[in-house]
């Protein structure tokens, strides 16, 4: 299962032997009125940081790669579980880099349990494929119809800002929610070979090369597309909002990732009600 | 892109096809089959609306990356799958991948325009082309189904090939999108007849592509046709319901 989508080999090529593998679990649970951790579990080069935070209901974790980056046929797999009535918050370090890799993708797998009127805000900082980067992700959500989730996943494509193009990449991102065991919504994103001429096409990114997709599912998620939609059609980027199968979805493009950021964090922080970014992403 | 290099030439193999099936697709994917397809834009009013789409050439180049990296590739897939459930008179896989189908919508009005069109072209096939046996009709009572998944459904029904399904579903969804840019931009008619013909080897290539696709192969791109038919919802003269 773990190596399942590489084809086996009797000699070790190079990038069997760099491979990186990180896995983190991490449980939490409402305990004396407030969110606290019931369980941490880290492996490899995943590990997970959960500083103090103060004056919240909040759980904040934050997550981190210490293989800095990913290359071919490494893997990282999270968990994350919120029992009845938490509420947790998972940001990323830093930026997630994907590497040139010699022909077999990275692997990112994440699964997120959310039980009854749980909350769960997934917020991961922007995924970065450089030239030659290939990566597939995958996000499955289970969760109780009243739970809440707020899902984030910014990619740049390429180094803008030192004028790197992708003549060659792959990128797969596959979503999947499921909301008191019925699938409500799915995602599919594919960017694969030539990135830079795709990326140019005018009905996929018109030459921008920062992209988010923002999804809220909550019982009140309906309530925040007005004020979403205005947010967005006052900002300088392309965006728009919609609600569709029970929740509220979001795409954002810009031309690079600062000025991603100056879209997607008024409107990450609408969607959390007005409270601050965690402390990873203001960095 | 270069106009008039592209011929009927570019046929891949021989299709053997029955009348009765010709007969068939031609009916149930023409602009007269009362599903409504006229109504539907797929996000495109508002794409010439904010001046991304201007002319034919701008409207081949919108429709080429929402055949190729959107709603046509994904469709196609979907209905690949949905049709080959359906012939396997396989109703638990058939309505698992209308519910991926469905979920997979990427706005309102895109979830819209896959379940009316749905609904609308059960409600004309089952009095005026039923059929026996696989796959079994009533799966979908009371339910909402995409529409790929019922024309998938009605032409395994009726023992149609894959293939000329398939393109002429494509072919359906393509021009339906031409007519509209005639509409909107506006185009006179023979640069919308220069565009069906200009996409028909894009059409070929993604029901080639689709017909060795596997569920795990979908996927998009086509992020701003998507983020188009979000800004529809609330454009303020429209006359296309998505």
């Amino acid at each position: 299962m773990f190596n399942g989508a590489l084809p086996s080999s009797p000699t070790s090529s190079p990038e069997d032997l760099q491979r990186a593998r990180g896995r983190a679990r991490l449980s939490v649970a409402v305990v004396n009125g407030k969110t606290r951790l019931r369980e941490l579990y880290q492996d490899g080069c995943a590990k997970l940081r959960c500083p103090k935070s103060y004056g919240t209901n909040t759980f904040e974790a934050v997550l981190l790669n210490t293989a800095g980056g990913l290359t071919g046929s490494d893997r990282i797999e999270t968990e994350i579980h919120a029992a009845p009535g938490s509420a947790v918050t998972i940001a990323s370090q830093t930026c997630e880099r994907i590497y040139r890799s010699l022909g077999t993708a990275a692997h990112v797998e994440t699964n997120i349990t959310i039980a009854k009127g749980a909350r769960v805000e997934w917020l991961p900082q922007e995924t970065i494929l450089f030239d030659g980067g290939m990566v597939r992700r995958r996000l499955r959500v289970d969760m109780a119809e009243d739970a809440t989730l707020l899902a984030v996943e910014p990619v740049v494509f390429g180094r803008v800002a030192s004028g790197e193009t992708l003549d060659h990449g792959l990128f797969r991102d596959s979503w999947r929610i499921v909301r008191n065991d019925r699938l409500t919504f799915a995602d599919e994103t594919r960017l694969e070979g030539p990135l830079d001429a795709l990326t140019k096409c005018p009905g996929v990114l018109g030459g921008a090369k920062a992209l988010a997709t923002v999804l809220l599912a909550a019982p009140e998620a309906e309530q925040f597309i007005e004020p979403a939609r205005q947010l967005l059609n006052a900002s300088p980027n392309i965006g728009g909002v919609s609600f569709v199968n029970d929740v509220l979805i979001s795409r954002l493009i810009a031309p690079d990732s600062q000025q991603l950021r100056a879209s997607l964090i008024p409107l990450i922080t609408l969607l959390r009600s007005g409270r601050d970014m965690p402390r990873a992403w203001q960095i | 892109m270069s106009m008039g290099l592209n011929t009927a030439t570019t046929t891949h193999m021989t299709i053997h096809m029955d009348e009765a099936a010709l007969y068939r697709l031609i009916t149930w994917l023409s602009p007269g089959f009362p599903v409504g397809a006229y109504a539907y834009s797929h996000g495109l009013e508002w794409a010439v609306e904010d001046g991304a789409v201007r002319d034919r050439d701008a409207l081949g180049l919108w429709l080429e990356d929402v055949l190729q990296h959107g709603g046509g590739r994904s469709d196609a897939i979907l209905f690949h799958h949905a049709w080959a459930a359906a012939r396997n008179g396989d109703s638990a896989e058939l309505t698992d991948i209308n519910d991926l189908a469905i979920a997979l919508a990427p706005s309102r009005e895109r979830r819209l325009e896959f379940v009316d069109q749905g609904r609308a072209f059960l409600i004309a096939i089952k009095p005026t082309w039923p059929w026996d046996g696989a796959p079994d009709i009533s799966v979908f009572e009371g339910k909402t189904i995409a529409y790929p998944i019922a024309v998938a459904m009605a032409t395994a029904g009726h023992g149609i090939d894959l293939r000329p399904a398939l393109g002429a579903y494509l072919h359906g969804f393509a021009a339906n999108l031409v007519s509209a840019g005639v509409r909107l931009i506006p185009l006179g008619q023979t640069e919308g007849q220069q565009l069906i013909a200009h996409l028909e080897p894009v059409i070929h290539s993604v029901t080639q592509d689709a017909l060795t696709a596997t569920l795990d192969d979908l996927g998009g791109a086509a992020f701003l046709a998507d983020i188009a038919s979000m800004r529809h919802e609330t454009q303020y003269t429209r006359l296309f319901r998505t």
